[in-house]
């Protein structure tokens, strides 16, 4: 797989993972929607871990499966702190960059794959 | 009950632990992480620093246009001729980074020495009209042993035992992992700190344990001698009966020419199939003598593993020249543990994944710096507001040195990182030991920071630092313009990504000095103007509410 791709996908999951984890937590959901809502969070959370799971597929593919581990954890921990300085200030966009990076990165998989 | 009172001692010892023994270490380790960081792309701040070398290019193989045979004969010729009697050679070949042949010798108190000559005329280089320079070396060299040897490299492990232990006793302390897990509040003084230090350091864990505990196992052997000391002579024996290379051979006295080295690489390379990088000989001139020859290591893209990548190596009699083991490229020897012991070293390295690897690493590598910065910022903040009178009387005076040394080894390191850069374009060229006045102008900056920091008042010194650095890193391509007539767009224009992303790093860098020390700055308007109560700001207050 090229590698710039491997790493958009990857780092497009990972972010859209942690960000559904994190907005599937009550504080968090309030901070975007001002309320709590436990379908739309447990519907999140769910997403979230999946979302996470498929973001080790481009990284195996690209970079082989003892590289590629490593680099999954890498780009775990650089979504989630572009998240957790991000949500505080702009919350609402924090949340649509969620869709964004979840409706671009699911696609290109499927594409990248076939 | 008792099991609530016990777990709540356990939280309480482990947070005292976590905050003392967190403190003195974070100014270490902040040096230690920031130098690190900077280290993951040594080769590119090499380059950034010696405008005279090529830019990056792909990996060439066998040829690049190097004399390397010539470059051989030279540094072989030197050492017969000026250290014939020594019990150790080496002779580094040309690479594109270096183009000089670097010879090294064990001089008569067994010190290592090392010179570099020209690759074709064999003349040693000492003043240079080029810009010498340490690159950057001297990152990787602050990282792990702070330019002091051995000693350098314990100091460095002991910190790094101390990391291990910040690391879990944080972990306990921190109350609300899961609960807190995304969680930063800014604009809230102490509860923004520790939120900020909770995110950096949980967010970037695996990292972090992960960076700590493979420094430590790449020195297994300086850390944890024992073992070895029990049952072998020497760390050569240990190492050829490890890996079932020849063993080392005692010195006989009787004279014997050492063979010649050209020959050596020649049938090396040809066995090895890519270029050696260097030449070891044990005990020249003596009859024992051995020759061990070592392939390049080439980092490839698009094949990426974290255990196999050696360059290879090949042994032969030191006289005769005939060879006695052969060790291709990737070839792994030494049973499990030892292949364990090369993953973590590679993991550790970052040089296993190519580009995004490296960028991985660097931006772990500063979430962990922010981690040792906002822990000691915190235990300040803390006490500003209400002091806590852990030293009774002398409490102030005691603050107030915390105070000098985390701004010293927080904003100082980076002022003095900066300052190397600018050192590297200023130092005029052609004087002797140029990196060595490199790397003095680094320490004088370093050293000039915390006098600052004590003469001044700690906010003032702060915002002042990181002006500093600020101006500093936004300048560098000004700088670069003026002395070497390049500067990060005419790099782009000629496709030297390596050398405009120092720049380009740097003035990113440059940028967010700028906007904390703008933060500080406000801040501590406001905090003056409420100390001073001025009537119109006051209704205009009321009139927001």
């Amino acid at each position: 797989m090229n590698m710039t791709l491997a790493l958009l996908l990857g780092a497009a999951l990972c972010y859209a993972g942690m960000a559904a984890l994190c907005l599937a937590m009550d504080r968090h959901h309030r901070q975007v929607w001002n309320r709590t809502g436990a379908t739309r969070q447990k519907a999140l959370r769910l997403i979230g871990w999946l979302l996470l799971a498929v973001a080790i597929w481009p990284c195996v593919r690209a970079w082989g499966s003892s590289v590629g581990v490593v680099i999954w954890f890498g780009l775990l921990s650089a979504a989630a702190l572009v998240l957790v300085f991000l949500l505080p200030y702009r919350p609402k966009a924090a949340a649509l960059l969620m869709g964004v990076t979840a409706l671009g990165g699911l696609p290109g998989l499927l594409w990248s794959a076939g | 009950m008792s099991q609530a009172v016990k777990k709540e001692g356990l939280r309480q010892s482990m947070a005292w632990l976590h905050t003392w023994g967190g403190l003195w270490a974070c100014w270490i380790l902040f040096v230690v992480f920031i130098t690190g960081s900077l280290g993951v792309f040594d080769e590119a701040i090499t380059r950034w620093m010696k405008p005279q070398i090529p830019q990056a290019g792909e990996v060439r193989g066998m040829d690049d246009g190097v004399d390397r045979p010539l470059a051989v004969r030279v540094g072989q010729a030197y050492l017969r001729e000026h250290v014939p009697s020594s019990h150790f050679w080496g002779i580094g070949l040309p690479s594109d980074t270096d183009p000089a042949v670097r010879v090294f010798w064990q001089d008569e108190k067994e010190q290592f020495q090392n010179l570099r000559l020209d690759a074709t005329s064999g003349e040693p280089i000492k003043a240079s009209t080029e810009r010498e320079s340490e690159g950057g070396h001297h990152f990787v060299h602050m990282h792990f042993e702070f330019h002091a040897g051995t000693a350098g490299i314990w100091l460095v492990g002991f910190f790094t035992m101390a990391m291990l232990v910040g690391l879990v006793s944080g972990v306990i302390t921190h109350k609300r992992i899961f609960k807190d897990f995304f969680t930063f509040r800014p604009g809230k003084q102490q509860r923004s700190w520790l939120d900020a230090h909770n995110a950096v350091s949980v967010l970037s864990l695996p990292f972090q344990l992960m960076i700590a505990y493979t420094g430590l196992a790449t020195f297994y052997m300086l850390y944890m001698p024992a073992g070895i000391e029990t049952h072998y002579s020497t760390d050569d024996a240990y190492f050829a009966d490890l890996l079932t290379q020849p063993t080392p051979r005692e010195e006989t006295g009787i004279k014997a020419e050492v063979t010649a080295l050209d020959q050596i690489l020649i049938s090396s390379e040809k066995q090895l199939q890519r270029p050696l990088s260097f030449i070891s000989v044990e005990h020249p001139g003596d009859s024992s003598a051995s020759i061990v020859t070592f392939g390049r290591f080439i980092e490839k893209t698009g094949e990426y593993r974290l255990l196999g990548d050696g360059g290879g190596q090949v042994f032969f009699d030191g006289v005769s020249g005939e060879q006695q083991d052969f060790q291709a490229p990737g070839e792994l020897r030494g049973g499990a543990a030892q292949d364990v012991q090369s993953v973590m070293r590679n993991l550790h390295f970052a040089a296993f994944g190519g580009l995004t690897a490296r960028w991985l690493y660097f931006i772990c590598g500063l979430a962990g710096a922010a981690m040792m910065a906002t822990g000691a910022i915190l235990f300040m903040v803390k006490r500003r507001q209400r002091s806590l009178n852990e030293f009774g009387a002398r409490t102030p005076q005691v603050y107030r040195i915390i105070e000098v040394l985390n701004i010293g080894s927080i904003s100082g390191i980076s002022l003095a990182c900066i300052a190397f850069f600018w050192g590297n374009r200023l130092i005029p060229l052609g004087i002797t030991d140029r990196p060595e006045w490199e790397v003095i102008s680094f320490f004088v900056a370093w050293l000039l920071t915390y006098v600052h920091a004590a003469i001044r008042p700690a906010t003032k010194a702060w915002i002042e630092q990181l002006l500093a650095v600020a101006a500093l890193c936004l300048a560098l391509p000004l700088l670069n313009w003026l002395v070497v007539g390049d500067q990060f767009v005419s790099y782009l224009q000629r496709g030297d990504g390596e050398r405009a992303a120092v720049e380009l790093t740097a003035m990113s860098i440059g940028l967010l000095s700028l906007w904390t020390a703008r933060k500080l700055w406000l801040k501590n308007r406001q905090k003056v103007e409420r100390k001073t109560p001025q009537p119109s700001l006051n209704t205009a207050k009321v009139e927001v509410a």
